[in-house]
C-alpha cells in the first residue's frame, strides 16, 4: 500500500504533515518517534478513524484493523471475548464458533476463553485477544499502536514473539509503532521514523540503525538503554 | 443483590417497596367492597373502631382507600417513570447515530428542556393533553424525560471515546448496533439505579398534580386525590389525612432510598475486610552498617485479608550509590518506597527489624520527629510530575517555599538558591522557568523540577518511583543524567524504583529484583549478565535489545505473578520456572553466591 502527501489538521495545528510511506505486501513497517510526533494520528487516519487529505491507496477502506495500546478499554467489559472477536467475522453463524475456536489458536489461547469476560483475563491475554479479534476480519494492514508498552516485559516478549509468528505464517502486512527501538529492530522489515509530524528518515531496519543519517534518529538509537553495560 | 441486603437502610427500602408492591396486588381483591361501601351514618369521622383511620365524606372507611389506591398510585407512577426513562434514553442516544448536525440540533434541544422547571413542564403538558390521569402521567414522564436524556447523552459521550468502540467501527459494526450492542450495556447500571430514583420523583408529582386536582379524577382516586378530598375537614377531624400522607410519603421515601442504595453499590463502596493483622518481624540481629544512608531490614507491609504486597524486604543504600529496585507491576517495589516514606495508604500497616535514615532509627521517633526527618532527609520523585507540582503557584516560588520552610531562608536567598538548582538539572533559561507555570514546561522539564526541588533541602536519601515512564527515551536519558549528577554531588543515596530492566542496568550501581513482595536477588548492575534467579535472567532474556538475534523468538515466562493475597510458602516462582525441582516448595533464603551477589534460588 502506499500512502501520499497524507495530511491531518486539528484546528490550526497540523498533526501529520504531507507523509508519504510505502508499505509492500508482506511486510512490517516499524514508526518510531517521540509521544507527540503525530504516528498515532497517522495510524488513526490510515484506518479512517480520523479525517485527512492527501491519499492511501493499494488498501481497500474498511480492510485496515488496529490493535490498540492499553488491552484495559480495547476490549468491551460488558461482551464476552468469542463476541467480540465474532463481531469481525465474516462467515455464516452456523461456522461462526468454529472461526472463533481457530482465531484463538492463532493467537495461542484455549478455546475455552472464548465464553470468558475481559475481566477475567490478564493484560497480555487481552492483547491477545485484541489481536485475534483484528485478524477476525481478514485486514489487508494490521495496524499495531504501542501494543506492547502497557504490558510487562516478561508478557511484552510473549505478544513480539506471537506477532512475528502470525507474520511468518500469515504473510501478515503491518504498520508497527512504537517507540523503543529495540522492539521495532526485533520486529519490523523497515523504519520510518517520524518527528513534528513529519517523516525524517525511512530505510530497511538494518541500515537506519547501522548508519543513521539524521540527527535525530541518531539521538534515538543514542538513548536506548541496554542492560548490558560493562 | 445480597450487598443490597446487608445495608440496613436498603434493607429498609427493599421491605418498603416488597410491602407496597404486595398491597398494590392484594388491595383491591381484599378490600374494594370496603372502600366502596357509603355509610351515611359515619361521615367525616375520626378514628373509630371500625374505621381505624377515619372516614370521609361519604362516610367510606380511609386506611381500606388508600389501601386499594396503592395499586393506581403505583401504576401510574410507574407508566410515568417508563415514559420518562425511555423517551429520555431515546432522546439521549439519539445523537449517536444521528448525522452530526442532526445530533447537535437534538442536544440542544435537551439542554433547554433541562433548563425548564420540571414541575412547570409536568403541567404544562397535563393542560395540554387534557385534565386527567391520563395528562398527569403524560406530563410527569415528560417533565423526568430531559434529565434522563441528558445523562445518557454525557454517559454515551464518554463511553463512544473508548477504544473498543473505535475497534468495532473499524470491524464494520454499523453505528445502530454500537449503540445497542456496545454503549447500552455499557451505561446501563448507572440508567437503571437513576430510574429506581425516578419512580420516586414520579410518584410524588403524580401525588401532587392529584392533590391540585390536575390528576386523577373522581370516582376514580390514588392517594393524591384522597389527599385531596380529605383536606377540607382537615381542621375539623385532622386524622383524615393522615393515611394517604403516610402513603405517599413512606413510598417516596423507600424508592429514594433504593436508588441511593443501588448507587452506593454500584460505586463500589469497598466492604469491610476487618482490621488488618499487624505483621511481627523479629529484631534485627546484625550490627548496623555504618555507611548506610538507608537501611531496612525485613520490611513488611500487610492489608485486610492477608494481602502482603512487601515482605521481609532489606535493603541498604550507601551515600553516593544508586540502588535499583526492579520488579513487574504487582511486585509490591512501589509499596517498598512508599512504606520507606511512611506514605502507606490506610489501613495497610508496616512493620520492620529495623528501619534507619542516616542513623536515626525511624520507628524510635515519634511521629512529628519522624516526618520532620523524613521533611529534611527524604526527597521523592514520581512517576507523573504534575502530582507534586500545584498548577497554580510558579515552578521557582514552589522550590523557593522548601528552603524557607525547611532551612528558615530568607525569600531572596531561596529564590536564588531555586534558580541555582533548576540550572543545576540542565533547564536551560532557569529565570524564565522559575517564573513560568507548571502547565508551560514539558514533561522533562517538569521532572527535572521535581529533582531540582527535592535538591532545595540537603536530601540524604532520594527515592525516585518510575520517574522517567512517562518520558520519551530521548527526554529519559536527560532525566537520568540529572539523577546521577544529583547523586554524585551531593553524596546523597537513591532507590530508583523500575520495571525497566535496561534502564536500572545503566543508572544504577547495586540492584535488586523483586518478586511477590520478595527480593529475589540482589547483584552489582555491571554483574547482571551474570544474573542467576531464573526470574532476572528471564527478565533480561524477554528484553529485546540493539543486538539481540532477530531469528529467534525472545524468552519468555509462562504464568503470571501471584497477587499479594495468594503468595504461598515454597519458592514464589516455582510455577513459572523450567528449572523448578522438589526442593522449591520450600522458600530459599538470600544466600550470598559472590561479591554483593546474593540469590534466593535453590536451583541457580
Amino acid at each position: 500500500m502506499l500512502i501520499s502527501e497524507l495530511t491531518v489538521r486539528f484546528g490550526r495545528f497540523t498533526a501529520v504533515d504531507g507523509v508519504g510511506l510505502d508499505i509492500p505486501p508482506g511486510t512490517v513497517t516499524g514508526l518510531v518517534g517521540e509521544s507527540g510526533s503525530g504516528k498515532s494520528t497517522l495510524a488513526r487516519a490510515v484506518a479512517g478513524l480520523t479525517p485527512y487529505s492527501g491519499t492511501i491507496e493499494g488498501v481497500e477502506r474498511g480492510r485496515v484493523q488496529m490493535v490498540f495500546q492499553d488491552p484495559y478499554s480495547s476490549l468491551d467489559p460488558r461482551m464476552r471475548v468469542g463476541d467480540a472477536i465474532a463481531e469481525g467475522c465474516r462467515v455464516p453463524r452456523d461456522r461462526r464458533a468454529a472461526e472463533v475456536a481457530r482465531l484463538l489458536e492463532l493467537v495461542c489461547l484455549p478455546a475455552s476463553y472464548a465464553r470468558r469476560h475481559p475481566r477475567e483475563l490478564s493484560g497480555g491475554q487481552r492483547q491477545r485477544v485484541a489481536i485475534a479479534r483484528a485478524l477476525a476480519a481478514g485486514p489487508d494492514l494490521l495496524i499495531a499502536d504501542e501494543v506492547t508498552s502497557a504490558l510487562d516485559v516478561s508478557v511484552q516478549g510473549a505478544v513480539l514473539n506471537l506477532i512475528r509468528d502470525l507474520r511468518a505464517e500469515l504473510g501478515l502486512t503491518m504498520l508497527f509503532i512504537s517507540h523503543n527501538l529495540a522492539v521495532v529492530r526485533y520486529v519490523c522489515d523497515t523504519i520510518a521514523v517520524m518527528r513534528h509530524g513529519r517523516l525524517v528518515e525511512t530505510g530497511p531496519v538494518e541500515d537506519v540503525i547501522a548508519a543513521p543519517r539524521d540527527p535525530y534518529t541518531r539521538a534515538l538509537l543514542a538513548a536506548v538503554p541496554s542492560p548490558a553495560r560493562a | 443483590m445480597r450487598r443490597l441486603l446487608r445495608n440496613p437502610l436498603g434493607l429498609a427500602a427493599a421491605v418498603l417497596i416488597a410491602v407496597l408492591v404486595l398491597l398494590a396486588l392484594v388491595g383491591p381483591p381484599l378490600f374494594g367492597d370496603q372502600a366502596a361501601a357509603i355509610h351515611p351514618d359515619r361521615i367525616n369521622q375520626g378514628a373509630s373502631a371500625t374505621d381505624p383511620l377515619g372516614t370521609d365524606a361519604l362516610g367510606r372507611d380511609l386506611l381500606a382507600r388508600t389501601v386499594v389506591a396503592t395499586r393506581l398510585t403505583l401504576g401510574l407512577a410507574f407508566l410515568a417513570t417508563l415514559i420518562g426513562t425511555v423517551g429520555g434514553v431515546l432522546l439521549g442516544a439519539l445523537p449517536a447515530v444521528l448525522p452530526r448536525r442532526a445530533g447537535r440540533l437534538v442536544v440542544a434541544t435537551v439542554d433547554i428542556l433541562v433548563a425548564f422547571p420540571a414541575l412547570l413542564l409536568a403541567m404544562f403538558t397535563a393542560v395540554v393533553t387534557g385534565l386527567g390521569a391520563r395528562g398527569a402521567v403524560l406530563g410527569i414522564g415528560v417533565a423526568l424525560a430531559p434529565a434522563f436524556a441528558r445523562l445518557t447523552h454525557t454517559l454515551t459521550a464518554s463511553v463512544a471515546g473508548a477504544d473498543y468502540i473505535a475497534a468495532a467501527r473499524m470491524l464494520g459494526v454499523p453505528r445502530r448496533r454500537i449503540l445497542t450492542r456496545h454503549i447500552l450495556p455499557n451505561i446501563a447500571e448507572p440508567l437503571i439505579l437513576n430510574t429506581a430514583q425516578s419512580m420516586g420523583a414520579a410518584l410524588l408529582g403524580l401525588s401532587a398534580m392529584s392533590f391540585l386536582g390536575m390528576g386523577v379524577q373522581a370516582p376514580s382516586y390514588d392517594w393524591g386525590r384522597l389527599l385531596n378530598e380529605a383536606f377540607g375537614h382537615v381542621y375539623v377531624t385532622p386524622a383524615v389525612v393522615v393515611a394517604p400522607a403516610l402513603a405517599v410519603a413512606l413510598a417516596g421515601l423507600g424508592f429514594m432510598l433504593l436508588g441511593d442504595t443501588f448507587a452506593k453499590a454500584a460505586a463500589g463502596s469497598a466492604e469491610p475486610l476487618g482490621p488488618t493483622r499487624a505483621p511481627t518481624v523479629p529484631p534485627a540481629r546484625e550490627a548496623p552498617d555504618p555507611d548506610a544512608v538507608l537501611e531496612v531490614r525485613d520490611l513488611t507491609v500487610a492489608f485486610p485479608g492477608g494481602v502482603t504486597p512487601v515482605r521481609q524486604v532489606s535493603l541498604t543504600v550507601r551515600a553516593g550509590e544508586i540502588v535499583g529496585l526492579v520488579g513487574e507491576s504487582g511486585s509490591g517495589k512501589s509499596m517498598t518506597a512508599a512504606a520507606i516514606g511512611r506514605i502507606v495508604p490506610h489501613p495497610g500497616l508496616v512493620a520492620s527489624a529495623r528501619s534507619t535514615l542516616c542513623g536515626t532509627d525511624l520507628d524510635a521517633l515519634k511521629p512529628p520527629e519522624r516526618r520532620a526527618l523524613l521533611g529534611s532527609s527524604l526527597a521523592m520523585v514520581f512517576q507523573d510530575p504534575t502530582a507534586s507540582l500545584n498548577p497554580a503557584l510558579r515552578v521557582g516560588g514552589q522550590l523557593a517555599e522548601v528552603a524557607t520552610q525547611h532551612d528558615g531562608a530568607t525569600r531572596a536567598e531561596a529564590r536564588s538558591r531555586a534558580v541555582r538548582r533548576l540550572s543545576r538539572v540542565h533547564i536551560r533559561r532557569p529565570e524564565q522557568v522559575a517564573r513560568q507555570y507548571p502547565h508551560e514546561l514539558s514533561g522533562g522539564m517538569r521532572q527535572r523540577a521535581v529533582i531540582a526541588m527535592g535538591l532545595m533541602g540537603t536530601p540524604r536519601l532520594i527515592i525516585a518511583d518510575e520517574p522517567t515512564t512517562a518520558l520519551d527515551v530521548t527526554v529519559q536519558r536527560e532525566v537520568l543524567r540529572v539523577l546521577r549528577e544529583a547523586v554524585d554531588d551531593t553524596r546523597a543515596g537513591a532507590l530508583f524504583i523500575s520495571h525497566d530492566i535496561a534502564v536500572v542496568g545503566e543508572l544504577c550501581d547495586r540492584v535488586s529484583v523483586m518478586y511477590a513482595g520478595r527480593v529475589v536477588e540482589e547483584l552489582p548492575a555491571d554483574a547482571l549478565h551474570r544474573a542467576r534467579h531464573p526470574y532476572t535472567r528471564a527478565l533480561i532474556g524477554s528484553l529485546p535489545g540493539m543486538d539481540t538475534d532477530r531469528s529467534r523468538p525472545l524468552a519468555t515466562i509462562p504464568g503470571r505473578q501471584p497477587s499479594p493475597a495468594d503468595v504461598h510458602d515454597g519458592c514464589p516462582f516455582a510455577d513459572r520456572c523450567a528449572s523448578a525441582g522438589a526442593r522449591c516448595s520450600t522458600r530459599p533464603a538470600l544466600t550470598t553466591r559472590g561479591t554483593g551477589h546474593t540469590v534466593a534460588c535453590w536451583e541457580a
